[in-house]
């Protein structure tokens, strides 16, 4: 469904943040992109989303008009629109009949257990609900890729329960998700291949078994994996 | 004395930011409604002024509200949250910090008083008992700010900043300005000595070695909302922290208007331009007073000349305000085209104005003249409301695509 080739890229063009990345997700499937903090996640998630232009390497997806949802790290919301006029306002722009949209706005909204604040205003939202608005928006419209820039953080234990079982969900019904995330325990449980980005360039890429033959380390879980590949 | 550099350097970014909103303010079409307002205030005062004679109640009249602006001081400290991770636990002079930012404070306000000198000498003139040049008026002006000042320093340092030493400070420098105006040398000795009293009564609490730092930062940063909340009047100041209004009424209201229930961008921009920001409550007032303008004139080529700038004035307002909304970039992966967007813009424009043109329509056919000069301005008016709105939302070939390139 999208596939990266020898993107080099960044802010400028003469610093490139992010060097030579490839990898691909497929439809049904989650990729954890995984790094220290500034290891260039967050800017391989901007090309992909298209907000960041590559110097070189091509990002392709394998629809011509594929529907993209983006939950970032930090939730921008409207905050004039009422939290079900955000959802309506995703249904509009993604043209969702009226009674699909009425009845996967309710189910979110129950499940997120949002359905009381509804009606309110984001500017009296905690940054986990703020945050769960934006989870809702993404798994509103149920789209072709998925990208997600640490969704766990500022989210509850029952609200993280509650987001992987629907990114589960939709991974089954055929999303390719792209998950930026910190938290490994969850990662490793969750996610079906991995991309360790370090220094703008990728460590180790592959599911757990590959990324332990690539490393050399035969019983290494995705921490020691991980803290292996960026201690170098 | 030469100003600390940290303050001078804080001092010249706020001058330099100020300046640019100020041309920013000066531009909107706010500030014409100040002009007339300046010019109507300016003529009543002098009315006033004239009519006025030197009696007991006019003379402390005069020296109370004199005093209302006499009293309150303030320090502009420019200081930040950062500060007090970066500066309260460093060994930066901080002394010489704030010396700068009192005297900075004292000079600006000063100045503040030769300005209420220049307002304040007229009616000083028509009611003091024997009345002294404009020069000693503002003498004693800046005087007394300058005792109001160093007090109110020496009590916000001690973070004793309460609304009883306001009153008090006021009442003695009203005290005082009474003894000025009526030449009785009593009232304003006994002014100087409570103002002796304080001062020395606050002196003898020496600040405190540690700045109160978290008093100080609040301080500034209600001054800073405070001039935000201000110039937003007349135009929208992204750093200030959006009121959201509800306004059921007018969403409703113009989600009919502009018509199209699939439209996902019209849908936002009605929300964003009727809940947020001044601009609707700013289009409400210049329909309102257009309509009663149009009501009060007689003359044709002022009535023409009302409709068409109110149109075009509320036209400004709300076109600028739909080309500075900033979207949260997750936006640009909706599948929302830059033509949807100007459609959007042009609907919404067209349909406030639309109704304001509805507004005169009635109005205009209310008034006596003959049936044919009116429909003929109605016609005029709703002609001007779409021309105006076409130019405003004209394609630009620069104009921003929200599609994302998907393959490079």
């Amino acid at each position: 469904m999208l596939t990266l080739e020898r993107v080099t890229g960044g802010y400028s063009t003469g610093k490139p943040a992010i060097h030579d990345i490839s990898f691909s997700v497929q439809s049904g499937e989650i990729v954890g992109l995984i790094g220290l903090n500034g290891a260039g996640k967050s800017t391989i998630l901007k090309h992909v989303l298209g907000f960041l232009q590559p110097s070189s390497g091509t990002i392709a997806f394998s629809t011509d008009q594929p529907l993209l949802a983006y939950v970032p790290e930090m939730p921008e919301l409207y905050e004039e629109l009422t939290l079900w006029e955000h959802l309506q306002f995703m249904a509009k722009a993604y043209g969702l009949e009226e009674q699909q949209f009425q009845e996967r706005a309710k189910r979110l909204l129950e499940l997120f257990r949002l359905d009381k604040r509804a009606h309110h205003f984001p500017g009296s939202f905690s940054k986990g609900m703020r945050q769960k608005v934006m989870i809702l928006c993404a798994f509103l419209v149920k789209p072709d890729v998925l990208v997600v820039d640490e969704p766990f953080v500022g989210l509850d234990p029952l609200a993280t329960e509650t987001l992987l079982n629907q990114l589960t969900e939709i991974k089954q019904e055929g999303t390719a998700i792209l998950l930026s995330t910190h938290v490994l325990s969850l990662a490793e449980t969750y996610v079906d291949r991995f991309v360790i980005v370090h220094g703008g360039n990728m460590s180790l890429h592959g599911t757990l078994e590959q990324m332990r033959q690539q490393a050399g380390l035969p019983d290494a879980t995705l921490e020691q994996l991980f803290l292996a590949a960026v201690r170098g | 004395m030469a100003f600390d550099p940290l303050y001078a350097t804080r001092l010249q970014a706020a001058w330099q930011t100020g300046q640019r909103y100020a041309k920013r303010a000066v531009a909107g079409s706010n500030s014409l409604g100040l002009v007339v307002l300046y010019f109507l205030a300016a003529f009543l005062y002098m009315r006033v002024a004239e009519s006025l004679t030197g009696t007991f109640w006019t003379q402390l009249a005069a020296c109370l509200l004199t005093a209302v602006f006499v009293a309150p001081s303030s320090v502009r400290t420019f200081l930040r949250k950062a500060d007090l991770a970066m500066l309260a636990p460093s060994p930066y002079p901080m002394k010489h910090y704030l010396r700068s930012a009192f005297v900075y404070s004292l000079l600006v306000q000063a100045a503040g008083m030769l300005l209420l000198a220049v307002i304040v000498y007229p009616v000083y003139k028509r009611t003091a008992l024997s009345p002294g040049s404009w020069v000693l008026l503002a003498g004693s002006l800046i005087l007394l700010k300058m005792w109001c000042s160093d007090l109110y320093w020496r009590h916000v340092r001690l973070e004793r900043d309460s609304f009883l030493l306001l009153v008090a400070i006021w009442g003695i420098a009203a005290l005082f300005l009474y003894g000025f105006w009526t030449s009785n040398r009593v009232y304003a000795a006994a002014a100087l000595v409570l103002m002796v009293i304080l001062t020395a009564m606050a002196m003898s609490k020496a600040a405190r070695y540690h700045l109160p730092w978290l008093f100080l930062i609040e301080k500034e940063n209600k001054r800073i909302d405070l001039y935000y909340t201000i110039l937003n009047m007349f135009i929208d100041v992204p750093h200030k922290r959006k009121k959201v209004r509800p306004r059921t009424w007018a969403i409703r209201l113009f989600d009919r208007l502009t018509g199209d229930k699939g439209d996902a961008y019209l849908y936002v921009l009605v929300r964003h331009v009727i809940r947020t920001g001044e601009t609707f409550a700013i289009y409400l007032r210049l329909a309102f007073l257009t309509l009663a303008l149009i009501a009060w004139a007689k003359a044709p080529l002022l009535l023409y000349a009302l409709c068409l700038l109110g149109l075009a004035a509320a036209g400004k307002q709300v076109t600028q305000h739909i080309r500075t909304i900033v979207h949260p970039p997750s936006i640009r992966l909706l599948p929302i085209a830059s033509e949807e967007r100007q459609r959007a813009a042009f609907r919404l424009c067209l349909a406030m104005l639309g109704l304001m043109t509805a507004g005169m329509t009635v109005v205009i056919l209310s008034k006596t003249a003959p049936l044919l000069d009116k429909l003929a301005l109605i016609a005029i008016c709703w002609i001007w409301t779409y021309l105006l709105t076409a130019y405003f939302f004209r394609r630009k070939k620069t104009a921003a695509n929200y599609q994302i390139p998907l393959k490079r």
